[in-house]
Protein backbone atom coordinates (compact mmCIF):
# COMPACT_ATOMS: atom_id res chain seq x y z
CA UNK A 1 0.00 0.00 0.00
CA UNK A 2 2.18 2.80 1.06
CA UNK A 3 5.28 1.51 -1.61
CA UNK A 4 8.45 3.09 -0.19
CA UNK A 5 10.30 1.55 -2.93
CA UNK A 6 8.98 4.40 -4.98
CA UNK A 7 11.17 6.71 -3.01
CA UNK A 8 13.96 5.28 -4.47
CA UNK A 9 12.86 7.19 -7.24
CA UNK A 10 14.49 10.65 -6.82
CA UNK A 11 12.16 13.45 -8.94
CA UNK A 12 9.05 11.22 -6.68
CA UNK A 13 11.02 12.07 -3.41
CA UNK A 14 12.03 15.39 -3.56
CA UNK A 15 8.35 16.40 -5.16
CA UNK A 16 7.20 14.52 -2.08
CA UNK A 17 9.03 16.29 0.27
CA UNK A 18 8.34 19.68 -1.71
CA UNK A 19 4.71 19.26 -1.41
CA UNK A 20 4.49 17.92 2.30
CA UNK A 21 6.51 21.07 3.14
CA UNK A 22 4.23 23.53 0.80
CA UNK A 23 1.04 22.09 2.75
CA UNK A 24 2.58 22.52 5.55
CA UNK A 25 3.54 26.13 5.47
CA UNK A 26 -0.08 26.43 3.63
CA UNK A 27 -1.51 25.24 6.83
CA UNK A 28 0.21 27.14 9.34
CA UNK A 29 -0.79 30.51 7.27
CA UNK A 30 -4.39 29.47 7.70
CA UNK A 31 -4.10 29.01 11.02
CA UNK A 32 -2.65 31.75 11.83
CA UNK A 33 -4.03 34.32 9.83
CA UNK A 34 -7.50 33.21 11.12
CA UNK A 35 -6.14 33.36 14.57
CA UNK A 36 -5.01 36.94 13.68
CA UNK A 37 -7.91 38.15 12.24
CA UNK A 38 -10.63 36.94 14.65
CA UNK A 39 -8.73 37.61 17.13
CA UNK A 40 -7.11 40.17 17.25
CA UNK A 41 -7.24 42.69 13.77
CA UNK A 42 -10.65 42.63 13.06
CA UNK A 43 -12.17 43.46 16.80
CA UNK A 44 -9.36 46.02 16.45
CA UNK A 45 -10.73 47.49 13.46
CA UNK A 46 -14.49 47.97 14.83
CA UNK A 47 -16.34 44.74 13.69
CA UNK A 48 -18.27 43.28 16.45
CA UNK A 49 -16.92 40.20 17.93
CA UNK A 50 -20.27 37.85 17.43
CA UNK A 51 -19.08 38.37 13.40
CA UNK A 52 -15.81 38.18 13.13
CA UNK A 53 -15.73 34.54 12.20
CA UNK A 54 -17.75 35.40 9.45
CA UNK A 55 -15.20 38.33 7.90
CA UNK A 56 -12.42 35.98 8.69
CA UNK A 57 -13.88 33.50 6.49
CA UNK A 58 -14.52 36.36 3.38
CA UNK A 59 -10.97 37.58 3.90
CA UNK A 60 -9.53 34.17 3.34
CA UNK A 61 -12.00 33.48 0.50
CA UNK A 62 -8.84 35.34 -1.34
CA UNK A 63 -7.23 32.72 -1.23
CA UNK A 64 -9.63 30.19 -1.71
CA UNK A 65 -9.92 32.16 -5.02
CA UNK A 66 -6.56 32.23 -5.84
CA UNK A 67 -6.35 28.25 -5.36
CA UNK A 68 -9.95 28.23 -8.01
CA UNK A 69 -7.89 30.73 -10.42
CA UNK A 70 -4.63 29.48 -10.80
CA UNK A 71 -4.61 25.81 -10.23
CA UNK A 72 -6.00 24.95 -13.83
CA UNK A 73 -4.31 27.59 -15.44
CA UNK A 74 -0.84 26.42 -13.51
CA UNK A 75 -1.45 23.03 -14.53
CA UNK A 76 -1.68 24.07 -18.47
CA UNK A 77 0.92 26.46 -18.50
CA UNK A 78 2.95 22.83 -16.47
CA UNK A 79 2.26 20.67 -19.40
CA UNK A 80 3.22 23.45 -21.91
CA UNK A 81 6.62 24.41 -20.31
CA UNK A 82 7.72 21.94 -18.11
CA UNK A 83 6.75 21.10 -14.35
CA UNK A 84 9.93 21.71 -12.38
CA UNK A 85 10.32 25.48 -13.01
CA UNK A 86 6.83 26.51 -13.04
CA UNK A 87 6.65 25.16 -9.07
CA UNK A 88 10.02 26.58 -8.55
CA UNK A 89 8.55 30.08 -9.52
CA UNK A 90 5.59 28.93 -7.31
CA UNK A 91 7.64 28.08 -3.94
CA UNK A 92 9.65 31.38 -4.82
CA UNK A 93 6.03 33.34 -4.79
CA UNK A 94 5.50 31.65 -1.45
CA UNK A 95 8.69 32.40 -0.27
CA UNK A 96 8.23 36.32 -0.88
CA UNK A 97 4.78 35.78 0.61
CA UNK A 98 5.92 34.99 3.90
CA UNK A 99 8.74 37.61 3.56
CA UNK A 100 5.36 40.09 3.14
CA UNK A 101 3.63 38.27 6.11
CA UNK A 102 6.40 39.54 8.07
CA UNK A 103 5.77 43.19 7.72
CA UNK A 104 1.87 42.74 7.88
CA UNK A 105 1.85 44.54 11.07
CA UNK A 106 4.12 47.82 9.47
CA UNK A 107 2.08 47.85 6.47
CA UNK A 108 -1.06 46.97 7.25
CA UNK A 109 -3.35 43.92 6.22
CA UNK A 110 -3.88 45.53 3.17
CA UNK A 111 -1.32 43.86 1.46
CA UNK A 112 -2.34 40.29 2.78
CA UNK A 113 -1.14 38.05 -0.04
CA UNK A 114 -3.74 36.87 -2.64
CA UNK A 115 -2.23 33.66 -4.02
CA UNK A 116 -0.59 30.58 -2.02
CA UNK A 117 0.20 28.51 -4.63
CA UNK B 1 1.21 27.85 -9.23
CA UNK B 2 3.29 25.26 -7.51
CA UNK B 3 0.86 22.42 -6.54
CA UNK B 4 0.12 21.58 -9.62
CA UNK B 5 2.92 21.47 -11.60
CA UNK B 6 4.62 19.43 -8.74
CA UNK B 7 1.23 16.84 -8.54
CA UNK B 8 2.06 16.67 -12.53
CA UNK B 9 5.87 15.78 -11.71
CA UNK B 10 5.23 13.09 -9.70
CA UNK B 11 2.52 11.29 -11.44
CA UNK B 12 5.23 11.63 -13.70
CA UNK B 13 7.97 10.08 -12.17
CA UNK B 14 6.22 6.72 -11.00
CA UNK B 15 5.85 4.05 -13.43
CA UNK B 16 2.11 3.68 -15.22
CA UNK B 17 1.25 0.62 -13.18
CA UNK B 18 2.04 2.31 -9.59
CA UNK B 19 0.18 5.87 -10.37
CA UNK B 20 -2.71 5.06 -7.40
CA UNK B 21 0.00 4.07 -4.70
CA UNK B 22 1.75 7.26 -5.82
CA UNK B 23 -1.34 8.98 -5.41
CA UNK B 24 -2.47 8.06 -2.47
CA UNK B 25 1.12 8.56 -1.19
CA UNK B 26 0.98 12.07 -2.34
CA UNK B 27 -2.07 12.68 -0.20
CA UNK B 28 -0.88 11.15 2.85
CA UNK B 29 2.14 13.56 3.06
CA UNK B 30 0.45 16.25 2.34
CA UNK B 31 -2.29 16.07 5.02
CA UNK B 32 0.27 14.83 7.08
CA UNK B 33 2.25 17.76 6.41
CA UNK B 34 -0.48 19.70 7.10
CA UNK B 35 -1.25 18.45 10.46
CA UNK B 36 2.28 18.76 11.50
CA UNK B 37 2.12 22.38 10.44
CA UNK B 38 -0.12 23.05 13.19
CA UNK B 39 1.56 21.40 15.99
CA UNK B 40 4.73 23.49 14.70
CA UNK B 41 2.81 26.90 14.66
CA UNK B 42 0.95 25.91 17.72
CA UNK B 43 3.74 25.32 19.44
CA UNK B 44 5.53 27.90 18.35
CA UNK B 45 2.52 30.41 19.93
CA UNK B 46 2.13 28.83 22.68
CA UNK B 47 5.63 28.79 24.20
CA UNK B 48 5.88 32.48 22.87
CA UNK B 49 2.89 33.52 24.96
CA UNK B 50 3.29 31.17 27.90
CA UNK B 51 5.09 34.05 30.15
CA UNK B 52 2.44 36.46 29.44
CA UNK B 53 -0.73 34.99 28.50
CA UNK B 54 -2.19 33.47 31.60
CA UNK B 55 -1.62 36.70 34.03
CA UNK B 56 -2.77 38.71 30.84
CA UNK B 57 -6.10 36.52 30.78
CA UNK B 58 -6.72 36.82 34.25
CA UNK B 59 -6.27 40.40 34.33
CA UNK B 60 -8.54 41.00 31.23
CA UNK B 61 -11.05 38.56 33.11
CA UNK B 62 -10.70 40.39 36.37
CA UNK B 63 -11.62 43.77 34.65
CA UNK B 64 -14.29 42.61 32.83
CA UNK B 65 -16.17 40.34 35.66
CA UNK B 66 -15.66 41.43 38.92
CA UNK B 67 -12.34 43.94 40.28
CA UNK B 68 -12.86 42.45 43.99
CA UNK B 69 -12.10 39.10 42.55
CA UNK B 70 -8.22 40.12 41.61
CA UNK B 71 -6.56 38.59 44.69
CA UNK B 72 -8.69 34.90 44.29
CA UNK B 73 -7.77 34.89 40.56
CA UNK B 74 -4.33 35.88 40.92
CA UNK B 75 -4.04 33.32 43.52
CA UNK B 76 -5.53 31.00 41.03
CA UNK B 77 -3.34 32.19 37.71
CA UNK B 78 0.18 31.90 38.54
CA UNK B 79 1.98 31.61 34.93
CA UNK B 80 2.97 28.39 34.64
CA UNK B 81 6.34 27.92 32.59
CA UNK B 82 6.06 25.62 29.90
CA UNK B 83 8.87 23.61 28.04
CA UNK B 84 8.70 23.26 24.80
CA UNK B 85 8.66 19.50 24.35
CA UNK B 86 7.33 18.35 27.78
CA UNK B 87 4.40 20.78 29.11
CA UNK B 88 1.92 21.06 26.21
CA UNK B 89 -0.74 18.87 27.14
CA UNK B 90 -0.14 19.23 30.78
CA UNK B 91 -0.06 22.57 30.46
CA UNK B 92 -3.37 22.85 28.95
CA UNK B 93 -5.13 20.32 31.34
CA UNK B 94 -2.99 22.00 34.22
CA UNK B 95 -4.86 25.12 33.04
CA UNK B 96 -8.33 24.14 32.52
CA UNK B 97 -7.74 22.98 36.22
CA UNK B 98 -6.76 26.46 37.74
CA UNK B 99 -9.60 28.21 35.19
CA UNK B 100 -12.37 25.89 37.02
CA UNK B 101 -10.82 26.26 40.69
CA UNK B 102 -10.62 30.24 40.35
CA UNK B 103 -14.67 29.95 39.16
CA UNK B 104 -15.54 27.62 42.07
CA UNK B 105 -13.20 29.72 44.72
CA UNK B 106 -14.85 32.96 43.49
CA UNK B 107 -18.19 31.67 43.63
CA UNK B 108 -17.94 30.16 47.13
CA UNK B 109 -16.47 33.52 48.39
CA UNK B 110 -19.40 35.42 46.56
CA UNK B 111 -22.05 33.18 47.75
CA UNK B 112 -20.89 32.86 51.70
CA UNK B 113 -21.31 36.67 51.70
CA UNK B 114 -24.88 36.81 50.97
CA UNK B 115 -27.43 37.86 53.38
CA UNK B 116 -31.27 37.44 53.29
CA UNK B 117 -32.85 40.52 53.49
CA UNK B 118 -36.94 41.53 53.84
CA UNK B 119 -39.03 43.94 52.96
CA UNK B 120 -41.19 45.40 55.79
CA UNK B 121 -43.88 42.93 56.01
CA UNK B 122 -47.20 44.69 55.09
CA UNK B 123 -49.35 43.43 58.05
CA UNK B 124 -47.48 45.11 60.49
CA UNK B 125 -48.78 48.41 61.91
CA UNK B 126 -46.83 51.04 61.48
CA UNK B 127 -44.99 49.42 59.01
CA UNK B 128 -41.29 49.62 60.29
CA UNK B 129 -38.36 48.59 58.41
CA UNK B 130 -36.98 45.26 59.52
CA UNK B 131 -33.66 43.74 58.65
CA UNK B 132 -33.68 40.34 57.95
CA UNK B 133 -31.40 38.58 60.49
CA UNK B 134 -27.49 38.76 58.91
CA UNK B 135 -27.55 34.91 58.91
CA UNK B 136 -25.05 32.94 55.86
CA UNK B 137 -27.16 31.92 53.45
CA UNK B 138 -27.42 28.49 53.21
CA UNK B 139 -28.98 27.61 49.67
CA UNK B 140 -31.64 25.01 49.70
CA UNK B 141 -30.85 21.83 48.19
CA UNK B 142 -32.74 22.50 44.77
CA UNK B 143 -30.56 25.70 44.75
CA UNK B 144 -26.65 23.83 45.20
CA UNK B 145 -25.01 25.19 41.94
CA UNK B 146 -23.56 22.53 39.27
CA UNK B 147 -19.90 23.02 38.24
CA UNK B 148 -19.84 22.19 34.80
CA UNK B 149 -16.43 20.19 34.92
CA UNK B 150 -13.70 20.28 37.82
CA UNK B 151 -11.93 17.39 36.67
CA UNK B 152 -10.60 19.67 33.65
CA UNK B 153 -11.92 19.19 29.90
CA UNK B 154 -13.35 22.19 28.07
CA UNK B 155 -16.39 21.98 30.31
CA UNK B 156 -14.74 23.89 32.82
CA UNK B 157 -14.28 26.69 30.76
CA UNK B 158 -17.99 27.43 31.86
CA UNK B 159 -19.08 29.55 34.63
CA UNK B 160 -21.06 27.13 37.20
CA UNK B 161 -24.89 27.02 36.82
CA UNK B 162 -26.90 28.45 39.87
CA UNK B 163 -30.30 27.88 39.64
CA UNK B 164 -30.98 30.55 43.02
CA UNK B 165 -29.70 33.59 41.35
CA UNK B 166 -32.63 33.64 38.97
CA UNK B 167 -34.53 33.78 42.10
CA UNK B 168 -33.39 37.63 42.06
CA UNK B 169 -34.76 38.50 38.81
CA UNK B 170 -38.01 40.49 38.85
CA UNK B 171 -41.17 38.98 37.94
CA UNK B 172 -40.05 35.82 40.01
CA UNK B 173 -42.59 34.47 42.37
CA UNK B 174 -39.62 35.01 45.07
CA UNK B 175 -39.51 38.93 44.61
CA UNK B 176 -39.85 40.19 48.41
CA UNK B 177 -36.76 38.47 49.57
CA UNK B 178 -34.12 38.69 47.52
CA UNK B 179 -30.29 39.00 48.64
CA UNK B 180 -27.66 41.33 49.21
CA UNK B 181 -23.86 40.77 48.80
CA UNK B 182 -20.94 43.07 50.34
CA UNK B 183 -20.95 44.20 46.60
CA UNK B 184 -23.24 43.87 44.64
CA UNK B 185 -22.64 45.75 41.88
CA UNK B 186 -19.95 43.05 41.02
CA UNK B 187 -22.51 40.61 41.77
CA UNK B 188 -24.80 42.01 39.23
CA UNK B 189 -22.19 41.79 36.68
CA UNK B 190 -21.35 38.46 37.40
CA UNK B 191 -24.82 37.55 37.43
CA UNK B 192 -26.47 39.35 35.28
CA UNK B 193 -29.18 40.95 37.97
CA UNK B 194 -32.09 43.29 37.90
CA UNK B 195 -32.15 46.16 39.77
CA UNK B 196 -34.76 45.66 42.51
CA UNK B 197 -38.42 47.38 43.01
CA UNK B 198 -36.92 50.09 45.73
CA UNK B 199 -34.17 50.80 42.83
CA UNK B 200 -31.41 50.21 45.51
CA UNK B 201 -28.96 48.14 43.68
CA UNK B 202 -25.94 49.86 44.62
CA UNK B 203 -22.19 49.62 44.95
CA UNK B 204 -22.05 48.60 48.23
CA UNK B 205 -23.87 46.95 50.85
CA UNK B 206 -24.07 50.16 53.52
CA UNK B 207 -25.05 52.15 50.41
CA UNK B 208 -27.56 50.06 49.81
CA UNK B 209 -29.13 50.25 53.36
CA UNK B 210 -29.01 53.72 52.87
CA UNK B 211 -30.71 53.84 50.11
CA UNK B 212 -33.67 51.50 51.36
CA UNK B 213 -33.31 53.30 54.29
CA UNK B 214 -34.19 56.82 52.24
CA UNK B 215 -36.65 55.09 49.86
CA UNK B 216 -38.46 53.31 52.84
CA UNK B 217 -38.77 56.96 53.94
CA UNK B 218 -40.18 58.58 51.53
CA UNK B 219 -42.51 55.95 50.79
CA UNK B 220 -43.55 56.20 54.58
CA UNK B 221 -44.25 60.08 54.50
CA UNK B 222 -46.06 59.74 51.05
CA UNK B 223 -48.52 57.91 52.78
CA UNK B 224 -48.80 60.82 55.62
CA UNK B 225 -46.75 58.31 58.38
CA UNK B 226 -44.60 59.98 60.50
CA UNK B 227 -44.69 57.29 63.09
CA UNK B 228 -42.15 55.06 61.27
CA UNK B 229 -39.66 57.39 60.21
CA UNK B 230 -36.64 57.67 62.16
Amino acid sequence: MFNLSLFKIRMFLYANVADSLGSMDRGGVQLMLIILLQGIWLPLHGYSYESTPFWAGVYMLSMALGFLALGPISGAFSDKYGARELATLGMIVVAIDFFALTTLMTFGIRFLPRFFL
Amino acid sequence: MFSSPNTASIMNSVPASYRGVASGMKSTLQNAGQIVSLAMFLTIVISSLSASLPSALSNAMVQAVAPQLAPIFQKNFRPQRVSLYVGIRRYISLYLRTHSRAWASAHQELTSSLVPLRFPPVSTHPPTMQWGAPTIFSPPASCVCTYPSLSGGLGSLLPPYCPCTRMLKSGDPYKPIYFETADYGAFRRVFGLQPNSFNCLAKSFEHSKRCFTKNHKQHLLSRGDSSGVV
